[in-house]
């Protein structure tokens, strides 16, 4: 009876308070779980691979010209980028050489050992704070969010994904993926879609906005106030559809958005994580 | 029974549970949920095992899937699932005088049972939680209908399930050195 009693007020304890409970047991479940959730869950990746989403059709032939016209110059604007990027590059490493220090990112790439059940889903990582890990630092994959990191042990780690519950996604849309944007873009906030069990978000839109389907959803925090400043233009997911917004039909759309990577199927991540030196 | 054998099989079926939870979960339509192995395996030793030594295995088996839910979004929760593991067990206790205990089916049927109970006791508790005079979650986060429909349709995933490993772990029974004393 006295074990009921003290589970019943730790089931209601404050979230806070409740994590640092729980702290040290889920430690040592994860870090005993991983060598062997490491190996299954590249089992079930395999037989089960993540699919890359298609990206959303475009109707015309017409639309498909201009849409060859517009990759072909992102691809020539894009050998300009890579140029001065190379350049700029160099220029870092000599102001980094004279300084002796700086703020700089470096990236953490590490296999997912397992998932955990919806509504909530995260990853589990074989890396932790050993590795520089630490809560709130940003998980991503080819230019994806994939979320950000929710728990920490020395040696393992949870990604809270994008399509968890109480995840904040301020994001600006762009017409193509390798725009970077620039601050001055109307600002959206995507709200997960619980109709479909957190498979797409939506954003309400104006009836007269430019944004169409096939546009592309970059995460920008302007304020920093929820993602760091490492997690701008990271890509949330595409637009896939445009509907009158339930809520008021006439004057207010409703642009639904789907990530173009399934997220709970992914075997490797990466982790941004910020060096402060 | 042998400790150290359940902790083992505990271990593997947990690390069946998460590791695997991709190729095993059922849809998004569906819930997308992962079956409980673990709920099998405890609704097995409660068939099998002493009452106390039942309770207690229910109360080890209901931890550890407290510490793998994330029902909430910042932090896990310990004692949901604990005591709903517990009352699912004690519910069996009773019940399994009545029924032939060496049965995959009867242990299918507890299974759903016990899955039953533990479910809506695991929903209760995150429900209470959202009440600002005592934890004070926020409430537009969790959907109880939802949650229910999406533990419903685990609880009979994990139903299924509990006969191809119901048919395993009595084949395995020896190992677990069970003594107990059977009653009529």
């Amino acid at each position: 009876m006295f074990a009921v009693f003290v589970l019943a007020i730790s089931s209601l304890l404050p979230a806070s308070f409740a994590g640092r409970v729980s702290f040290v047991p889920k430690a040592i479940v994860n870090f005993v779980l991983i060598p062997t959730t490491t190996i299954l869950h590249g089992f079930s990746s395999s037989v089960r691979p993540p699919k890359t989403l298609p990206a959303a059709n475009i109707n015309t032939f017409e639309q498909l010209q201009a849409e060859y016209a517009a990759a072909t110059a992102l691809i020539r604007q894009l050998q300009f980028e890579s140029e001065r990027l190379r350049d700029e590059n160099d220029q870092l490493r000599r102001y980094h050489e004279l300084n002796g220090s700086a703020n700089s990112l470096h990236i953490v790439r590490t296999q997912v050992s397992g998932s955990t059940q919806p509504p909530n889903p995260t990853l589990l990582i074989s890396k932790g704070a050993n590795h520089g890990i630490a809560i709130g630092n940003v998980a991503f994959l080819d230019g994806k969010l994939v979320g950000s990191i929710r728990f920490t042990t020395p040696l393992t780690a949870e990604i809270k994904l994008i399509n968890s519950q109480a995840v904040q996604l301020p994001v600006v849309f762009k017409p193509t993926v390798g725009d970077i944007p620039e601050g001055s873009e109307e600002q959206y906030d995507l709200t997960l879609n619980t109709e479909d069990d957190g498979q797409t978000f939506f954003a309400q839109i104006d009836k007269d906005s430019p944004v169409e389907i096939g546009f592309w959803a970059h995460l920008y925090d302007r304020y920093n106030q929820y993602w760091p400043t490492e997690a701008k233009g990271l890509i949330v997911g595409q637009i896939i559809d445009i509907i009158p917004d339930p809520t008021n039909p006439y004057l207010v759309n409703r642009a639904i958005i789907k990530p173009t990577i399934e997220l709970q199927r992914l075997r490797e991540v990466d982790i941004l994580v910020p060096d402060q030196n | 029974m042998n400790w150290v054998i359940f902790a083992i099989i505990a271990y593997l079926f947990l690390a069946m549970q998460v590791g695997l939870r991709t190729l095993i979960a059922l849809p998004e339509s569906f819930g997308g949920m992962a079956p409980s192995l673990l709920l099998i395996l405890g609704v097995y030793i409660c068939l099998t095992a002493r009452s106390h030594i039942a309770l207690w295995a229910m109360l080890a088996l209901g931890l550890t899937t407290d510490l793998i839910t994330t029902l909430n979004p910042d932090s896990t929760i310990i004692g949901p699932a604990a005591i709903g593991y517990l009352l699912a067990g004690f519910t069996i206790l009773q019940m399994r005088g009545l029924v032939f205990k060496e049965s995959v089916f009867t242990l299918a049927l507890l299974t759903f049972a016990a899955g039953v109970f533990a479910c809506i006791t695991i929903t209760a508790f995150y429900k209470l939680r959202t009440i600002p005079w005592l934890a004070g979650d926020a409430s537009d986060n969790w959907d109880t209908a939802n949650q229910l429909y999406r533990y419903f349709m685990m609880v009979l995933y994990t139903t299924a399930l509990a006969f191809p490993l119901g048919f395993i772990l009595y084949k395995i029974t020896p190992i677990f050195r069970f003594h107990e004393k059977k009653t009529y």
